[in-house]
């Protein structure tokens, strides 16, 4: 009997979205996230469990290898750089990450340094050094744009996907620093051991996603 | 202040007595198959001056290292890595010994280590290093060692991917793109993320046969004959020939050997393209997400401590072996013939005369200092697994109680002795 491959997704969008993409090559994980609270829903006949966990937590569980393959956003990979194999671009959680202030703002002020408010540090920090620039980074959990609102920042580092957010609160994009959308990552030691079922689902979803254009 | 009395560092941890004897005995089996090959042990020192690391052709970062001052204020590190420490041991204390040195050690290692979900600051290395050889009977003798040394482990299910870093060097030195650029397909190769390698070709307008071939490197992996045949079928230039040449000759050898079923290969193993120069490769085991072992040639770190050495090793990570062999319910530490020795405070000195005799035939005999009852000596054996409790009988009569099944018998010190003996000969017979 062939072991579980384990699949770990991304909490919210990016789970409901792939659920559609992995049934559509076959497997069964229509009982993910309805209602239930299980975090573990197994496939019994292609051998395959999907376990549900926070964004942040993806590439953990991949890491480590607890699970062999995940979907998480490449926010997230730019941000934690983990070390692990980016095998597909599934086009789904399509945004943008962005630099956005309030409209007006000007580089080279009176303030010495740009404070710029982000959930993601390590990703504005890396921007901004490759622009040459020196920052200071206010980390924050959430409503972000509420910084520069409030004086607590200059700038924002965050997804955008429609911009009505950022517009709401009288804010725009300054520049654009890249596309994100979600993508499939696999533990570097599974896609050796596993090789044939894992290239399989890649081949499979690549196919699917071919077709979706 | 908050008490930290009670804790230990991030990273680091105890290794209590059940663990600690499955690495040892790791350890002692990895060791005895290192000197199989001839390879000699040694130990470099705890810590050194930073300078040592810190030169272009090392692959770890400065970052990545703990620091210390010392008292005339330079910079010392706790050794990340044995490699470089041999390098610098053999250009200055072993300069005129005798090529091609072989030399292994155990150390252990310390680095804050980058992975951001592995908290493994402190760990053993055990590894090898062939100083003085720049063939590929070298390489492929690399790489036989280490699978021997995994498979002394007890580890079986495991595999080593071999690469070679002139493949895809010689690939990209071709295109006519800045270094950093370089940098960037490679990162992205490494992490086997084709969507990125496509879309930067495209950005440079890199098309046709290097577009392809790019595009293909990192599904370039799997069973050998079959990957280096993928690979052939490009019209590739020198540099990617000598290589595909290169691990077609390391694999012949480890057919010869007989070890091709732990081995495949992997063209898309892109690893730092400034310290390794040649054959290159990598173990892991099936229930462990990461790699127990990594290895491969490294020409250009000698010529930083003097006089260039061609060279090529590997480390296996021991912690990380024990950790897969608990998951596989394969870890064995040495058997011991243990007893518990309890004695009346008159019989004391014939109580420690019995126990040197007993321990000089290969018993582990423990003294039972705190005089206490049957039932409490049995407990205390059943928790630390001894196998039974030895007591002073009239005369030179000794009574042994199984711990298991709680039965006594009479017997003396030769009649132990000789057991042992039955039993080393019940082992040899039973190797035919």
């Amino acid at each position: 009997m062939d072991r579980f491959i384990r699949i770990a997704l991304a909490k919210g969008r990016i789970a409901s979205q792939s659920k559609h993409l992995f049934e559509k090559i076959g497997m069964d994980c229509s009982q993910l996230g309805t209602g239930s609270r299980k975090l573990i829903v197994a496939d019994m006949n292609n051998r395959v469990e999907f376990i549900l966990v926070k964004a942040n937590d993806v590439t953990k569980y991949v890491e480590q290898g607890a699970v062999d393959m995940g979907v998480v956003g490449k926010d997230t990979l730019l941000e934690q750089q983990p070390d692990l194999f980016e095998v597909l671009d599934l086009g789904i959680g399509r945004c943008r990450m962005v630099v956005a202030g309030k409209s007006g703002y000007m580089d080279g002020g009176n303030d010495a340094v740009k404070v710029v408010a982000t959930k993601y540090p390590v990703t504005a920090q890396r921007y901004f050094r490759e622009k040459g620039e020196n920052i200071r980074v206010v980390k924050l959990d959430g409503s972000v744009e509420l910084a520069p609102l409030v004086g607590l920042s200059h700038v924002i580092v965050d997804l955008v996907e429609t911009g009505r957010t950022l517009r709401d609160n009288g804010l725009v994009i300054l520049e654009e620093i890249c596309p994100i959308s979600a993508r499939l990552v696999v533990n570097k030691v599974s896609l050796k051991m596993e090789n044939e079922r894992i290239t399989g689902v890649l081949k499979a979803l690549r196919e699917v996603l071919r077709k979706a254009g | 202040m908050s008490d930290y009395r009670f804790q230990v560092p991030d990273g680091v941890s105890d290794i209590t007595t059940d663990e600690c004897a499955i690495k040892r005995c790791t350890e002692n089996r990895m060791r005895a198959a290192f000197r199989g090959y001839g390879f000699s042990e040694v130990s470099t020192p705890a810590f050194e001056y930073l300078d040592v690391f810190s030169n272009r052709n090392i692959a770890i970062e400065q970052e990545h290292m703990f620091k210390l001052i010392d008292p005339n204020g330079r910079v010392l590190v706790l050794r990340p890595d044995v490699t470089v420490p041999i390098a610098r041991m053999v250009s200055t204390g072993m300069k005129t010994v005798q090529k091609p040195l072989k030399l292994f050690y155990i150390s252990d290692v310390y680095r804050i280590n980058p992975m951001q979900s592995s908290n493994e600051r402190e760990f053993t290395q055990a590894g090898i290093e062939i100083v003085g050889a720049d063939s590929t009977e070298a390489d492929g003798e690399a790489i036989a060692v280490a699978v021997e040394a995994l498979a002394a482990s007890g580890l079986d299910d495991f595999r080593i991917d071999i690469g070679q870093v002139k493949f895809f060097q010689s690939i990209i030195d071709e295109i006519d793109i800045p270094t950093a650029d370089k940098e960037k397909v490679r990162s992205y190769i490494h992490n086997k993320n084709l969507v990125a390698v496509e879309e930067f070709l495209d950005s440079r307008g890199i098309n046709g046969k290097y577009k392809e071939l790019l595009l293909l490197i990192p599904v370039l992996y799997g069973e050998p004959e079959e990957v280096m045949s993928r690979a052939r079928e490009f019209r590739l230039n020198e540099g990617a020939k000598k290589a595909l040449k290169d691990i077609e000759e390391a694999y012949e050898i480890i057919k010869e050997y007989g070890y091709e079923k732990y081995v495949s290969v992997d063209l898309g193993m892109v690893s730092e393209l400034a310290y390794y120069t040649g054959i290159i490769f990598k173990g892991f085991t099936r229930d462990l997400g990461y790699i127990i072992c990594s290895g491969g040639r490294y020409d250009d770190l000698y010529g930083e401590f003097g006089e260039k050495r061609a060279a090529t090793g590997f480390a296996i990570n021991v912690n990380r072996v024990v950790q897969a062999l608990r998951k596989q319910k394969k870890e064995e530490k040495q058997e011991e013939r243990s007893y518990l020795l309890s004695y009346e405070k008159m019989d004391r000195r014939k109580a420690i005369e019995t126990a040197k005799r007993l321990r000089n035939a290969g018993y582990c005999i423990e003294l039972d200092i705190l005089a206490r009852s049957p039932q409490e000596l049995l407990d205390y054996a059943k928790g630390k697994g001894i196998m039974g409790i030895i007591g002073i009988e009239e005369g030179s009569r000794l009574k042994v109680t199984d711990t298991k099944t709680g039965i006594s018998k009479i017997t003396s010190i030769p009649g132990m002795v000789a057991s042992v003996w039955g039993d080393r000969l019940d082992n040899i017979s039973g190797w035919h």
